[in-house]
């Protein structure tokens, strides 16, 4: 009986058996490989998914952040701070106020003999 | 004057001009060897490998070169190689043929191959695979074919292996099973691989709808270093457990990319994929190339090998379109059938092809990274293939 067994494993498969067993297998192992990998990365993305829920977790109550108070020069009322902040958030919401003072003074004693000319020309009337 | 005129006929008796003068098969072969290097040169088909081969050719048509001889390998009385012939009265051909011969050079090649591959687009969307089986087709109706031709089994299932459109398993499955057609099947399969881009886009405008070449796939996940680790590892052990003889083949395909995604080994990597792999490609090419002599080169069968060549590529680019077809109406229009004629293993030309044809319907559309999937699926499978014709045939 053997070496019936061993006459039939030594001939030449048909071309029906070929073609067949080719495409079968080519198919059966791949397919296994395709749900091997979608196991694969359903397990690792599981993986992923536990570490980053660990990681939200310990960061989900953090510490308050303490927003410090704009410096305001004596004199300026709480109504003009109030003002200002309110058309600062409106302008520009990322900024953050650091200090409320008034605008310098210019006094004509302070401004040099070139600047008092310059002002002069520019606000004297056409009539002259 | 006589004794001189005695010794320049001898001399010319014995040149290469007279050997060609006995048999034209020679000159044919010489040409036919200038119009691959040609190719090779100006129109850049595949010239890594074309280049050698073809002057390899050239090398073994110049008759009384002794580079390679063929008897020493092919219908030997005891089945092997003759050992002492080669060594004591071999020629460079022959002791770079035994490279080929025992299966050494395309399981290096592979392992280059594996350094350069990156299976993330498989690894992130799996069913890629599924279009690298169907490609295969084109392997098993090529069987088909070769059989209805005349060829016996053994040189059948060595022609249709072109199908695979993978140089390197082609002449591995040949070197095994037909070493007298290596010359034919190797340079019909890189001829076939260089025009890709002329044999694929009429298959695959002719079986899709402009509708269905526009479609635009979902973004692919992003892929993980520790899966593109464990992937190569996997599939080595399930695929050659199942098929031992795909071990080699597949074992050093993933190697390279076990080398390549670990990340730790930096320099030999770096070594597989480019000095290594270029050693291999001069070796490999050139002593293939000298196969072809006229005597094994000029026959019918090589009409033959090349038409069935060609029908392996159509039929491997349909099966891989169909079944793109077929999971886009299972999908309901998520999967475009374009990167199906990607699961041919010609890696990257095939996939590029892919991304052209959808191109060319929607400009916005890009199918690169999808077709990548299915091309390097092609690589896989077409190992496999080799694994079971090998398996089946082999003595």
């Amino acid at each position: 009986m053997d070496w019936l067994i061993m006459a039939a494993a030594k001939a030449e498969p048909t071309v029906g058996v070929v073609v067949l067993t080719g495409v079968v297998l080519v198919f059966f192992i791949l397919v296994l490989i395709m749900f091997l990998i979608q196991a694969q990365g359903k397990l690792f993305q599981a993986i992923e998914q536990k570490k980053s829920k660990k990681q939200t977790n310990a960061k989900a109550d953090p510490a308050p952040i303490k927003q410090s108070a704009p410096i305001v020069q004596e004199g300026i009322s709480p109504e003009v701070v109030a003002v200002i902040g309110a058309a600062v958030a409106a302008m520009a919401p990322n900024y953050k106020i650091q200090k409320i003072e008034p605008a310098k003074s210019t006094s004509k004693a302070q401004k040099s003999q070139w600047a008092q000319a310059g002002v002069m020309e520019n606000t004297t009337p056409f009539s002259r | 004057m006589e004794a001189l005129w005695g010794t320049l006929v001898g001399i010319a008796e014995k040149s290469g001009f007279a050997k060609i003068a006995d048999n034209w098969g020679y000159l044919a072969m010489i040409l036919l060897s200038c119009v691959l290097l040609y190719l090779a040169i100006v129109k850049k088909f595949e010239p890594l490998l074309l280049l050698p081969i073809a002057f390899g050719m050239l090398l073994a048509n110049l008759p009384g070169s002794n580079i390679i001889h063929m008897e020493y390998f092919i219908d030997t009385p005891t089945g092997h190689p003759l050992w002492e012939e080669i060594l004591n009265h071999g020629g460079l051909g022959d002791l770079l043929y035994m490279g080929v011969k025992l299966g050494i050079y395309p399981p290096l090649i592979f392992l280059g191959i594996g350094t350069m591959t990156d299976f993330g687009p498989l690894i992130s969307n799996p069913k890629s695979l599924l279009l690298g089986a169907a490609a295969q087709l084109g392997i098993f109706l090529t069987y088909a074919g070769a059989i209805l031709f005349g060829f016996k089994g053994l040189e059948a299932a060595a022609i249709s292996i072109i199908g695979g459109a993978d140089g390197p398993t082609a002449i591995y499955v040949t070197g095994r099973l037909a070493p007298h057609l290596l010359g034919s099947i190797a340079v019909a399969a890189y001829s076939y691989m260089a025009l890709i881009p002329a044999i694929q886009p009429p298959i695959m405008r002719l079986l899709t709808t402009k509708k269905e070449r526009q479609i635009v796939m979902k973004q692919l996940r992003t892929v993980s270093k520790t899966e593109k680790i464990v992937f190569p590892i996997l599939c080595t052990i399930v695929i050659s457990l199942i098929l031992p003889d795909s071990a080699v083949l597949v074992g050093m395909l993933m190697l390279g990319n076990l080398m390549k995604e670990s990340g730790v080994v930096e320099r030999i990597t770096k070594t597989a994929g480019n000095e290594l792999m270029n050693i291999i490609t001069i070796f490999l090419g050139f002593s293939v190339g000298c196969t072809t002599s006229a005597d094994t080169f000029l026959r019918w069968e090589t009409g033959f090998i090349i038409a069935l060549g060609l029908v392996a590529f159509l039929v491997g680019t349909a099966g891989g379109v169909l079944l793109g077809k077929l999971m886009c109406w299972l999908t309901h229009g998520q999967v475009n059938p374009l990167i199906g004629s990607a699961g041919v293993s010609a890696v990257p030309m095939a996939a590029r092809i892919s991304q052209k044809v959808g191109q060319e319907e929607n400009p916005e559309n890009f199918l690169l990274m999808h077709a990548m999937g299915p091309n390097v699926a092609g690589v896989i499978g077409s190992a496999v293939a080799a694994g079971i014709l090998i398996n089946l045939f082999q003595r």
